[in-house]
């Protein structure tokens, strides 16, 4: 339409030059600044709104986000219609976000939605794309792009109690049974002495006390120090049933680095899939404690997305040696063949306590948890959620 | 939450909507009676007594019967399919009516005698005597505005966007093409105002001679203003009209009362815009071939004037040299041309108060003029690609604009060349800036009027030039001190001038604390002992340079 607009001024040009009447002229201004003015307003306009897009950027699934939108136009010419979308995974419940608005000069505007993300993952929230235009609609709508943020949605946390992650590093913060873990720091009780025990455990303050010598008894501890290598590679799982057994790994991995960092033991994390972040992989969270690096690890887990690259084997080849000895090797799988099996048995040679976790559907699995017992690896299948009490007990 | 009123805002936008119906109607009416006023206009030039005002008020009647018989037998269309002969037969009435009561109203202007009188005419020869001269104008003007009002209502009928019919529409799955009907729209807007700006010239306008100018200002035909006022303001409702049906049927929120506040904003963009046109120059009396003459002669001037206290200086100067060596001073030079600056011609214009304030105005005028079209032009380029796309493609104008690319490419160099010439000039011609003597520009210095740091820095480029005249020049890949300990070598006996030196300028040049006058002595002193040394010293050979 701007095009047979502009052949008209053209033509009242031509005809404002040759004949010099005041009206085509005056009418010509008047056409020409229309143009003009629209052209410069609408484009000035959008150019003077920002945004702020504000929420809560991490979430558990289930729990409502808020996300507050704050529009502002820093010009003083009001945008006369101004279309905002913003555009949404379909995982966080709406598709897009959309309305039509009035923005005065120096004006500021917020808008609100929710958004119910049911499954772990990193969200993009965006790109906002605001659309406007000239009042007469002379020209094409102009349209601007704000940057997207991101939502990441943890994987469910299930609250465990005794994982039974074995260890071997004495001197720890979690209670063991075998007395040849005993940690003198701890002390059970005392006791009469009897032939045999060492004088280094004679407690002289209750000898003098009772009159006769008493020895202390020490609580075994062990230290945990656990890696959990999460195999994502989507062939090492059931074909039928892929997603909902890699959602199922994702899971018992942050239950486990929760149950865990819970007991102020040190978890790294290890994982081959594939970051949403682009991040090369396999990823790797190292060996630390504390809640924060809880958020760490759980970051990574929600991002992360099964995928057919690097295999479980290969990353485990690769993180056997950097391990130190007495670390507990939580190899979490969909599928146990014999290349896994001779890597955990290296692993277990090498030092490290090996549990292997199968999830998911898994053919034959009282084979492969008989074969892991004959070299010393502790096996559990998870099945489905519900098959994580037997951690519970 | 989406675009369909429900209950309680059923009513209210109902109400709205027939509102903005009202006024696209009505916007529509007026510029159709803008276009019978071109008409009458024109037709009154040829026929002065033709009753304007009669045919002004049979148009308003027959715009507004023709746009609702328009819009009423379009949704008759749509509900009874029964288009062919409903319309025709309505049509026709319509007509028969409008050519009857057309002849009766003239009588009514005439006075009913003329009627009786010319019945027994009618008689005789009805084709004759029944369509004369005013008669038949009067029913041109009215098949022109009857035309032009159900062209217009047919568009504005489909553009129509109540919230009930887009959700009808939406549950149909069938969209109204809202956006071709618009364009349509606008084309016949254009092509009607062009129409207007047609007859309206042909009516007051006689054209003359191009580009001198002209002496009769035109009386203001304030139709035209009113025509394009009311045609932009019909954009800009259908406009929202459409934008508004788009967003319905997307079932998109929509801000209450945007429709209030696009209807204020156009208001308010229209009377400013009114006003900024309206307040623009119009009139001019120089024409644009002469102003340019003018202007050109004027710059000749001022050049001619420029030479000439120019020559004069230079008979001063020489006048004085020459008075020095007692010799008789040159004669002097007489101006090469007597000074004239015409005045500038006003064009068929006796009664201008003063040509130089004419000249002004037309030049106001004129740049204001080039101004509007430079920017349609341009605009024109910016929105049709495929134009130039083309015509870069034929072979012709590629070579020459190749041409153009290396004559401008060259033109380019050619003024960033003589800039830097004038540059270079006036600094010479100004003395050594401190940046210069800092960046080590060739030019006379005065150490004394440099900062210690300058000092400093001065006195160690001092001792590297006078080394590369000894044949030790300093390769760029050496940092300062390997160069010191190869200059220690040669000159033993300065070795702890030259090291001195070297760590003075390095403090100098990095360091961003103050440097003392004190300091600025001492480098001044080493570089004496420095100077004396690589004095004694012999050249190097060629192996010891390698």
């Amino acid at each position: 339409m701007g095009i047979k607009y502009l052949y008209l001024v053209f033509f009242l040009m031509v005809a404002a030059a040759l004949f010099q009447a005041d009206a085509v002229l005056t009418a010509l201004y008047f056409l020409v600044g229309a143009f003009a003015i629209g052209r410069w307003w609408s484009r000035r306009a959008l150019a003077g709104v920002q945004f702020k897009r504000t929420f809560v950027n991490r979430v558990f699934p289930g729990e409502q986000v808020r996300v507050r939108l704050e529009l502002t136009n820093t010009s003083r010419l009001p945008v006369l219609w101004l279309r905002i979308r913003e555009s949404l995974p379909v995982g966080v419940g709406v598709g897009q976000f959309q309305e039509v608005a009035f923005l005065a000069g120096r004006q500021t505007r917020v808008f609100e939605y929710m958004l119910w993300p049911k499954r772990r993952g990193y969200y993009p929230i965006g790109p906002l794309s605001l659309y406007s235009g000239d009042v007469l609609g002379l020209l094409d709508d102009q349209r601007c792009e704000g940057a997207p943020d991101s939502l990441t949605v943890y994987p469910k946390v299930v609250p465990l109690s005794q994982p039974r992650l074995p260890s071997r590093m004495p001197t720890g913060n979690v209670r063991h049974t075998q007395p040849i873990y005993e940690d003198p720091n701890r002390i059970l009780g005392k006791r009469d002495y009897v032939v045999g025990d060492s004088l280094r455990r004679v407690d002289w303050k209750s000898t003098a006390n009772l009159g006769r010598l008493q020895v202390k008894q020490y609580e075994p501890s062990i230290s945990l120090e656990t890696m959990v290598l999460l195999n994502l590679c989507r062939a090492d799982y059931d074909t039928q049933r892929w997603i909902d057994a890699t959602e199922l790994a994702v899971v018992v991995a942050a239950s486990l680095a929760n149950w865990i960092i819970a007991r102020k033991q040190s978890v790294g994390l290890c994982a081959n899939g594939k970051d949403a972040l682009d991040a090369p992989a396999p990823l790797n969270v190292p060996m630390r404690t504390g809640r924060a690096h809880l958020m760490r690890i759980l970051d990574v887990l929600a991002r992360i997305e099964a995928a057919d690259g690097l295999s479980c084997e290969d990353v485990l080849r690769r993180e056997r040696d950097r391990l130190p000895w007495g670390t507990t090797l939580v190899v979490i799988s969909g599928k146990a063949g014999d290349v896994l099996f001779d890597e955990l048995f290296a692993a277990q040679r090498a030092g490290l306590n090996t549990v292997m976790v199968l999830c998911g559907p898994v053919a034959r699995f009282d084979e492969a948890c008989q074969r892991a017992r004959r070299f010393g690896i502790e096996a559990w299948h998870i099945p489905s959620e519900r098959d994580m009490d037997v951690w519970r007990r | 939450m989406n675009g369909v009123p429900h209950s309680s805002d059923d009513a209210l936008t109902h109400e709205r909507f027939i509102l903005s119906v009202l006024a696209r109607y009505a916007l529509a009416v007026v510029m159709t009676l803008c276009l019978a006023l071109a008409f009458i206009d024109l037709a009154q030039r040829l026929m002065p007594a033709l009753p304007g005002g009669l045919f002004m008020v049979f148009s308003l009647i027959v715009s507004v019967e023709a746009m609702y018989a328009a819009r009423m037998l379009s949704q008759a269309t749509v509900r009874e399919s029964v288009y062919g002969r409903s319309s025709t037969t309505y049509r026709i009435a319509e007509w028969v009516f409008i050519v009857l009561s057309l002849k009766l109203a003239l009588y009514s202007a005439r006075g009913l005698d003329r009627l009786w009188f010319d019945l027994a005419s009618w008689q005789s020869d009805m084709a004759l005597f029944f369509m004369d001269g005013e008669y038949l104008t009067g029913l041109f003007l009215m098949v022109l505005v009857w035309s032009a009002s159900t062209l217009f209502a047919g568009s504005l009928s489909e553009l129509d966007a109540d919230p009930r019919t887009v959700e009808a529409e939406r549950a149909a799955g069938v969209r109204t093409e809202r956006a071709s009907a618009r364009h349509r729209l606008a084309d016949q807007i254009f092509l009607m105002g062009g129409a207007i700006v047609v007859m309206m010239i042909l009516a007051h306008v006689r054209p003359a001679p191009t580009w001198t100018g002209f002496g009769h200002p035109q009386p203001v035909s304030a139709y035209v203003m009113v025509y394009f006022t009311a045609a932009l303001g019909l954009l800009a409702i259908t406009q929202f009209t459409m934008l508004r049906a788009g967003w319905l049927w997307e079932r998109m929120p929509i801000a209450r009362g945007l429709g209030q506040r696009w209807i204020v904003a156009v208001v308010m963009f229209l009377v400013g815009l009114v006003i900024l046109a309206l307040a623009l120059p119009t009139g001019y009396s120089v024409g644009a071939l002469g102003l340019i003459g003018y202007l050109i002669a004027l710059l000749a001037s001022v050049v001619q004037l420029l030479s000439f206290l120019l020559m004069q200086l230079i008979f001063l100067i020489g006048a004085w040299i020459a008075s020095l060596f007692g010799a008789a001073p040159p004669e002097q030079p007489s101006p090469v041309q007597q000074l004239t600056l015409e005045q500038p011609t006003v064009l068929n214009d006796p009664a201008a108060p003063d040509p130089l304030w004419e000249a002004l105005k037309s030049f106001i005028f004129w740049a204001i003029f080039a101004a509007v079209a430079l920017y349609s032009v341009s605009q024109l380029v910016q929105l049709r690609q495929d134009w130039l796309a083309r015509l870069r493609q034929l072979p012709a104008l590629a070579k020459l604009l190749r041409g153009w690319r290396r004559l401008w490419a060259q033109l380019r160099g050619a003024g960033r060349r003589f800039v830097v010439q004038v540059v270079e000039f006036t600094r010479a011609l100004a003395g050594p800036t401190r940046r210069s003597i800092a960046r080590g520009a060739p030019g006379f210095v005065s150490v004394r009027r440099m900062s210690p740091r300058q000092q400093v820095v001065f006195f160690y480029l001092a001792m590297l030039r006078r080394s590369a005249q000894h044949g030790y020049t300093r390769p760029p890949s050496q940092t300062p001190y390997e160069y010191a300990r190869r200059l220690q070598g040669v000159l033993p006996e300065a070795a702890d001038d030259v090291g001195m030196m070297t760590a003075e300028f390095v403090e100098a040049r990095y360091s961003a604390h103050e440097i003392a006058g004190a300091q600025v002595g001492l480098v001044r002193r080493a570089w004496e002992h420095v100077k004396a040394a690589l004095r004694r010293v012999r050249r190097p050979s060629s192996e010891e340079r390698s």
